[in-house]
């Protein structure tokens, strides 16, 4: 337990300053985006209900460069301070799900704090936004997806190199041509998210995310640390 | 003495090519070990193996008669500070430091903070910025400063100057000293730290081929020399690791018993010790003439 707890604080450490950066940069981002739909929406060019969806993709590529880092990179940083592959493995687990729980929630507070302010200063939002709750399930499933792909990703160029890695990768991209266009809600979450068939497809998110978990430990079993 | 790490008939295959072949040793409680061998010999691999960063294709590793690998009870008492640590590149010298104090059991901050001042290293710069001899030199403070009751250096003096060199030894042995730690060394640097080894076990091509007390294996060899019409009659004795003649003086290393020894003295042989790093050379000529020999009768 004190090593878990250790270890969470190494994650914590580890990722504070890059997520601070990266949160900033939205915000900033989100914040100009709001202010130049109040006063030039002629340059956006967009529904006031697409405001915040840039930042569910953003989300999205953060979380899957962390995984591909957390697999290369605290794999072996970690195992040479002597942590067992089983404490490694299942402190990553809870690691990944409490950021992208964490990234869910503070996305769903920018989204509905973004929608009030935009709403009190006289912009009109058309669309309901998907329960505060929902959007956060839809969003936390996508992400744990998004992010043990790109740890067994990492995980399998780490342990076998990089033709398997790019077989990997050829083999997710035939995976997501084969995904029908109605199931890919991730470009506009809180509107998208609203449908029960999506919650349907969270549960199934989280299912394959499990099915994931799983061949990442039969690869991260006997996994060696590279010797240099 | 008490054996803390028990290996037996360790095997470790890359692909096709062998790295380690059925390793069987015991290394010595509070004593500093040397781990000797030729580049490519298997240092490395076997030094991880013990370590429990890497799985061996077979045998097994024991620490105090417990499984090392993903053994939760084993593990944070072995430390391996490896040569080149990569997953280092991107973290300055103090966050490094700070990841030790947080998952290392043993670790002794005030050391740390007192071997940092003392090799000057810039808590600031990332770890690839760092010169080779920095980088070896944050992997001593590592390896030091854990206080591991188990720790593994392989090749912790790359890149060190001569006067850091002699710093890491000193420390080395006084930490020794205090405290009952046991130290695995692997080294190129044979001459400069044999005083610091206890026991030398010797790695050639993946075998380990001789596991003894230091000073032990140093008495087995002699430097023999004299007329060559005496001593050509020794040469071809499977024990002559190296001959050399020269206007009618030979030289021969013999590594073993001398039976004769009183009778040589007689005849005017002069017998003397063998340095350590010489032995180790010759040894690992030998081995890689009789390695030769088998690999070429393969294609005769």
């Amino acid at each position: 337990m004190e090593t878990s707890r250790k270890m969470l604080r190494f994650h914590w450490l580890d990722n504070f300053k890059p997520l601070t950066v990266f949160w900033s940069i939205l915000l900033l981002v989100d914040i100009a985006l709001v202010v130049a739909q109040r006063y030039f929406p002629e340059v956006l060019n967009t529904s006031d209900n697409f405001l915040f969806s840039a930042n569910y993709g953003a989300i999205a590529i953060y979380l899957l460069v962390c995984g591909i880092l957390m697999a290369t990179s605290s794999f072996p940083l970690l195992m040479s301070f002597g942590i067992p592959r089983q404490k490694f493995y299942l402190n990553l687990i809870g690691t990944t799900v409490l950021l992208c729980a964490a990234m869910s929630l503070i996305q769903n507070i920018v989204v509905y704090v973004g929608y009030s302010v935009m709403q009190l200063s006289g912009i009109t939002i058309e669309a309901s936004i998907t329960p505060f709750l929902l959007l956060w399930y839809c969003q936390w499933t996508f992400y744990l997806l998004d992010m043990f792909l790109f740890i067994l990703l990492g995980t399998v160029f780490y342990r076998f190199g990089t033709l398997p890695g790019l077989i990997t990768i050829a083999f997710y991209i035939l995976v997501l041509n084969l995904v029908p266009d109605d199931l890919d809600f991730a470009d506009n979450f809180e509107l998208a998210a609203s449908g029960l068939s999506n919650v349907t497809l969270s549960h199934l998110f989280l299912g394959i995310t499990v099915v994931l978990i799983g061949i990442g430990w039969l690869l991260y079993r006997r996994a060696p640390v590279r010797t240099y | 003495m008490n054996s803390i790490l028990e290996c037996s008939q360790i095997a470790k295959k890359f692909g096709r090519s062998e790295a380690i072949r059925n390793a069987t040793t015991a290394f010595e409680e509070g004593a500093v070990h040397g781990l000797l061998g030729a580049n490519g010999a298997g240092k490395t691999t076997l030094l991880h193996i013990l370590s429990g960063l890497i799985y061996p294709s077979q045998g097994q590793v024991l620490y105090d008669g417990q499984q090392v690998h993903d053994n939760p009870a084993v593990t944070p008492n072995i430390c391996l500070v490896k040569s080149d640590e990569r997953s280092w590149a991107d973290y300055k010298v103090k966050d490094l430091i700070k990841y030790c104090s947080l998952l290392l059991p043993y670790w002794d901050e005030k050391f740390a903070v007192e071997l940092l001042r003392k090799f000057r290293l810039p808590g600031n710069k990332k770890y690839k910025h760092l010169s080779r001899g920095m980088q070896s030199m944050v992997g001593i403070v590592k390896g030091l400063a854990s206080r591991a009751p188990l720790t593994l250096f392989d090749e912790p003096t790359l890149g060190l100057d001569a006067d850091m060199r002699e710093t890491f030894y000193e420390l080395m042995i006084s930490d020794c000293g205090e405290r009952q730690r046991t130290m695995i060394l692997s080294t190129h640097q044979i001459d400069e730290s044999a005083n610091l080894f206890q026991y030398i076990t010797l790695l050639e091509q993946g075998v380990v081929t001789s596991h003894m007390d230091k000073d032990a294996f140093v008495e087995q060899a002699h430097y023999l020399q004299g007329d060559t019409s005496l001593l050509l009659a020794l040469a071809s004795d499977p024990r002559v690791l190296h001959e050399e003649s020269l206007a009618g003086t030979t030289v021969l290393v013999w590594y073993g018993e001398l039976e004769n020894q009183v009778d040589l003295e007689r005849r005017g042989i002069k017998i003397g010790p063998v340095p350590l790093q010489k032995l180790f050379v010759y040894l690992t000529r030998k081995g890689n003439l009789n390695s030769e020999e088998k690999y070429y009768g393969n294609f005769s």
